[in-house]
């Protein structure tokens, strides 16, 4: 799909939970197409400015250095902006006119109206999850992208991934999945977000390390998870009951 | 000779002479002071005592009192300090010159008996001071306490002794009748406070939530809770019941408190969870017999606690404690089916017992058929039958479900009629009467509200709703035990009513102009550029040429050339709340009162923040004990400053008292509600905190300071404005010397509100 896609150079925009391999997904891709990628990540104070690019001292005047979006603009690479909605509004709008035909990045501090390289490719990253509704992306920015769907992987293949990502024996990769699905029935009710599967996989390395079950659980998933003492006991009764 | 044998032959003969003529005194005084002279404690403390002595007799509390003062004085055990004597004597003749020489008598023949509970000079005092205080505040009710001082103190510290009776003052609200019946033990608020502790839960209370938690991640699924209610000596040990999707638990597990609670209630509500995802039909009773249908509720039990360990096997360290019943040569029905319970869940149990063997062996069988819940009815027919031949007798009646985590098994069957008992003890959670908030959707008439306040007062049923609909109940905090009250008081709210007449408001033209002007000021501009940056988006290009020309002159300066876009003014969400008691309704010289002067300000106010778009809600509060704390909604966030608002503004009545901390509580779960990037709320009052039911004005003082507090770690901003020439002792108290803001000019009201608003903008 994502081939398909990036055969028509449409701006393609990834959803999901955290940890479930949206960034692992587009390094691949990327990989898989031969093209070069340039990874953004977004936060609260990221401004146009830092994703076009602005003007900089140097010793003889000004020169205009170019953001990372300019650059994968000019040379043709895929630009992967994560977690897109950390960014301030005014930084959605810049990407506008790269979504649609026109194809082109108006640079207006310099001036310049760059034609977007052919193999240039847009995508971005949302978490539909945790942001609260304040925090939503614009329609308008939302109805340029097509959207692919992430979720956890099954059972099966998250075991696989666990166990091969971690080094472990596939027995307690399976356990530790188990865990992590339970845990994310209490998303909403106490979670935010359930275990992902880098958490699983994290909690898999310790135990890859020699580190007993239950402390490499409780350092890698029970604490980070959430604050909440009652909850924390509740997941720790979820490992209870898997191990 | 010591200078205190000297003071305490002359206090001695002080009292010697104040004696004379009332010889039987004389001559127990004597004897007693023989006594504790004996002690190697008493250097100093005799003259303490003869005054002591001296001061009872000179209450004139009757002679039984002196006396029996002296016997305990004679008796006084060797290992408590005299000072403890002292301060007893004291007590009682404090007490006894505000309630009589029958209570200080009483106190006299009672205390003694209660001497070895509290222990410590320190508990004495507590113990000392609480009944003071009771006497000060319900002498009649101090007869009920002390009579039954020894039993009260069984179970209850000093500590929480002194809690109960502080409680209790509060609580009856001065009104002598609740107290009696509070000190009288006839209150469940009263058992609760002295048992309960104050914020002392049960178990079931303290694991509710980790258990829904857990059951949740479990099983997906989200159980409604009940607690059961244990009786104090119940027939039969009480288990968990599953009726209806309800899951109840007792409120304890007796034998598996405190510390171990934890274990035994995983366990059931894991056990119930495995019944949930896994006994999929109720099975018809049909003629079976009890004894066949506990059985097949023991088999269907280890049939889906095998299921639910073929998921997650950790589970039988959750449930194998709990086995504990170990082979016997006794053979009952009773102890055979707890043995084969284990049987099936403990592979390592070995068990001598043919029956229990065959039950094994039919259950191991049956493994392939494991989903199939009419693996459990077969096996439970075919043990049934067995136990009829073996001659064994089961009783019903006596019969419980072991291990003690499995649940009664009741939803498993389906009974002709409707059980009756078990659904009916269920004790109903106190929230059942409180009802949903609804939201604030703004453009609430009273039209509109009308007929939903209808259907809502029925469903609150007996509840009397004069005032307003019982929404909420707060805690209120206890500075003098140091303890919060849980679900204290209540909040009766209404929308304010409209008034009929028009409203007469002469609005300032000039004030109201000068107000507006400041507010659209404070909001245009909503994006401000700072300058002389270190970083940012654009060049700011007189200060790069500035920079280049000191560079090329050979000077080093900071790079400070860019500009920076940032937010502007940040919107509010704003909560003006009005006090509208009683003493609003004072008048000064002009013959405005206080309320016309926040009615007025509410009015400019909420009209000049509307202009500046911001959102903000007009709300009142009063109260009438703890109760009955009115709340009107005035303006909602959502509303337009109309005619509606404007005439609810008018018909505001000054009525009660200032239960401020209840009203800041509800006025703060408005606020945390919206969105906004600053939330405050205003308070508009003319005086302290005060209520019917509260005697001490630094109570509520105290308790609003707290609420405020609360809030403020909330991220809500909160400012008051003491109206009026009071002194407001408490506000700074309250609130903080610098959001407590005095307006002895009333006419300037409006426009300090609004300059803190504009303040609040930037």
């Amino acid at each position: 799909m994502f081939t398909a896609a990036y055969a028509s150079r449409m701006p393609v925009m990834l959803k999901g939970p955290t940890g479930c391999g949206k960034t692992r997904f587009i390094e691949y891709m990327a990989w898989r197409l031969g093209r070069p990628l340039i990874t953004v990540a977004c936060h609260e104070d990221m401004t146009a400015a830092d994703l076009v690019g602005r003007w900089l001292l140097d010793a003889g005047g000004t020169a205009w250095n170019d953001g990372p979006l300019t650059t994968a603009v000019r040379y043709g690479a895929i630009c992967y902006l994560d977690e897109i909605v950390e960014a301030r509004q005014d930084t959605t709008v810049v990407i506008h006119p790269l979504t649609d035909d026109r194809r082109v990045l108006p640079l207006e501090k310099r001036g310049e109206l760059i034609r977007a390289h052919s193999d240039f490719q847009l995508v971005i990253s949302y978490n539909p999850g945790y942001q609260s509704a304040i925090k939503d992306l614009k329609e308008s920015t939302k109805q340029r992208f097509a959207a692919l769907d992430f979720g956890y992987p099954d059972h099966r293949v998250e075991v696989e991934v666990v166990s091969r990502e971690a080094g472990i024996d596939p027995r307690i990769a399976d356990l530790l999945v188990k865990v992590g699905a339970h845990s994310r029935n209490l998303k909403g009710q106490g979670l935010d977000e359930g275990a992902s599967t880098r958490m699983l996989v994290n909690a898999g390395r310790l135990i890859g390390c020699g580190i007993d079950l239950n402390e490499a659980c409780e350092t890698t998933i029970v604490v980070p998870l959430t604050d909440d003492l009652d909850t924390r006991d509740a997941l720790r009764d979820v490992i209870l009951a898997c191990a | 000779m010591h200078i205190s044998s000297l003071d305490h032959v002359r206090s001695g003969r002080r009292l010697e002479e104040r004696l004379r003529g009332h010889d039987t005194v004389r001559t127990a005084v004597q004897a007693a002071q023989r006594s504790l002279e004996a002690r190697p404690d008493s250097i100093g403390q005799v003259s303490t005592w003869h005054d002591v002595v001296l001061g009872l007799f000179e209450a004139n509390l009757g002679e039984t009192v002196v006396l029996s003062f002296l016997r305990l004085s004679g008796q006084w055990p060797a290992q408590r300090p005299i000072e403890d004597l002292v301060a007893i004597g004291r007590a009682v003749r404090d007490i006894g010159q505000v309630a009589g020489s029958r209570i200080a008598h009483a106190i006299l023949a009672e205390l003694p008996k209660v001497l070895t509970k509290v222990s410590t000079t320190d508990e004495l005092e507590v113990v000392l001071a609480a009944l003071r205080q009771l006497a000060d505040g319900g002498p009649e009710s101090l007869g009920l306490v002390v009579g039954r001082l020894e039993q009260l103190l069984l179970h209850a510290s000093a500590e929480d002794f002194s809690v109960w009776v502080s409680g209790g003052l509060r609580a009856s609200g001065g009104i002598a009748a609740r107290r009696r019946a509070f000190f009288g033990l006839d209150d469940a608020l009263s058992t609760r406070l002295l048992y309960g502790g104050s914020g002392a839960e049960d178990d079931f209370t303290r694991l509710e939530k980790r258990l829904g938690a857990t059951m949740l991640a479990l099983w997906n699924r989200k159980p409604r809770f009940r607690k059961l209610a244990v009786e104090k000596m119940p027939a039969v040990p009480r288990r968990a019941s599953l009726v209806g999707g309800l899951l109840g638990l007792p409120k304890t597990y007796p034998g598996f408190e405190g510390e171990r609670a934890g274990g035994i209630y995983l366990a059931a509500s894991a056990h119930a969870g495995a019944h949930l995802a896994h006994s999929s039909v109720t099975f018809p009773v049909g003629r079976l017999k009890p004894l066949q249908i506990a059985l097949t509720s023991l088999i269907e039990d280890a049939r889906v606690e095998a299921l639910a360990m073929g998921d997650m096997p950790g589970l039988r360290r959750l449930w194998l404690p709990f086995h504990t019943v170990t082979p016997s040569p006794q053979a009952t029905a009773a102890g055979l089916m707890a043995r084969l319970a284990r049987a099936l869940i403990d592979p390592d149990y070995a068990d001598p017992d043919a029956w229990v063997g065959k039950g094994r062996t039919l259950f191991e069988t049956a493994a392939d058929r494991r989903d199939d819940p009419a693996t459990s009815r077969e096996i439970g027919g075919l043990l049934g039958n067995d136990i009829g031949q073996m001659r064994l007798q089961f009783n019903a009646k006596s019969y419980v479900v072991e291990p003690a985590y499995r649940d009664d098994n009741l939803a498993l069957w389906d009974f002709p009629e409707q059980l009756d008992g078990q659904v009916e003890e269920i004790e109903l959670p106190v929230d059942s009467v409180r009802i949903e908030r609804r939201h604030d959707a703004g453009g609430d008439r009273p039209d509109e509200t009308a007929p939903r306040e209808e259907t809502l007062r029925a469903r609150a049923g007996a509840i009397a709703m004069l005032d307003g609909l019982p929404v909420a109940s707060y805690p209120e905090w206890d500075y003098a035990a140091r303890i919060e009250r849980p679900d204290w008081t209540t909040i009766l709210e209404a929308d304010a009513a409209i008034s009929p007449k028009p409203d007469d408001l002469q609005l300032d033209q000039e004030v109201t102009h000068r107000v507006t002007t400041v507010t659209r000021d404070a909001s245009i501009g909503r994006r401000q550029r700072y300058k002389g940056q270190r970083d940012g988006d654009a060049l700011d290009i007189d200060a790069a040429i500035a920079l280049m020309i000191e560079w090329r002159a050979g000077r080093a300066v900071e790079p400070r050339v860019y500009l920076r876009d940032a937010p502007g003014p940040r919107d509010l969400a704003i909560l003006l709340l009005l006090d509208l008691s009683q003493s609003t309704a004072d008048r000064d010289r002009l013959g405005r009162s206080v309320l016309d002067v926040e009615r007025k300000a509410a009015t400019i106010i909420a009209a000049a923040v509307e202009a500046a778009d911001d959102a903000i809600a007009v709300h009142g509060f009063s109260s009438e004990g703890r109760e009955r704390v009115r709340y009107l909604r005035i303006k909602g966030f959502g509303e337009r400053m109309d005619a509606v608002v404007r005439s609810r503004l008018a018909g505001l009545q000054s009525s009660h008292s200032t239960r401020l901390g209840a009203a800041i509580r509800h006025a703060g779960s408005y606020l945390s509600q919206r969105r906004a990037f600053r939330k405050v709320l205003l308070v508009l009052t003319d005086g302290e905190p005060s209520d019917v039911d509260v005697p001490e004005p630094r109570y509520l003082a105290e308790d609003a300071r707290r609420a405020a507090h609360q809030l403020h770690r909330h991220g809500i901003d909160i400012f008051a404005f003491g109206i009026g020439n009071g002194p407001f002792v408490q506000l700074d108290r309250i609130f903080g010397e610098r959001r407590a803001l005095r307006i002895s000019r009333v006419d300037v009201l409006p426009q300090r509100v609004v300059q803190l608003y504009a303040e609040l903008k930037k």
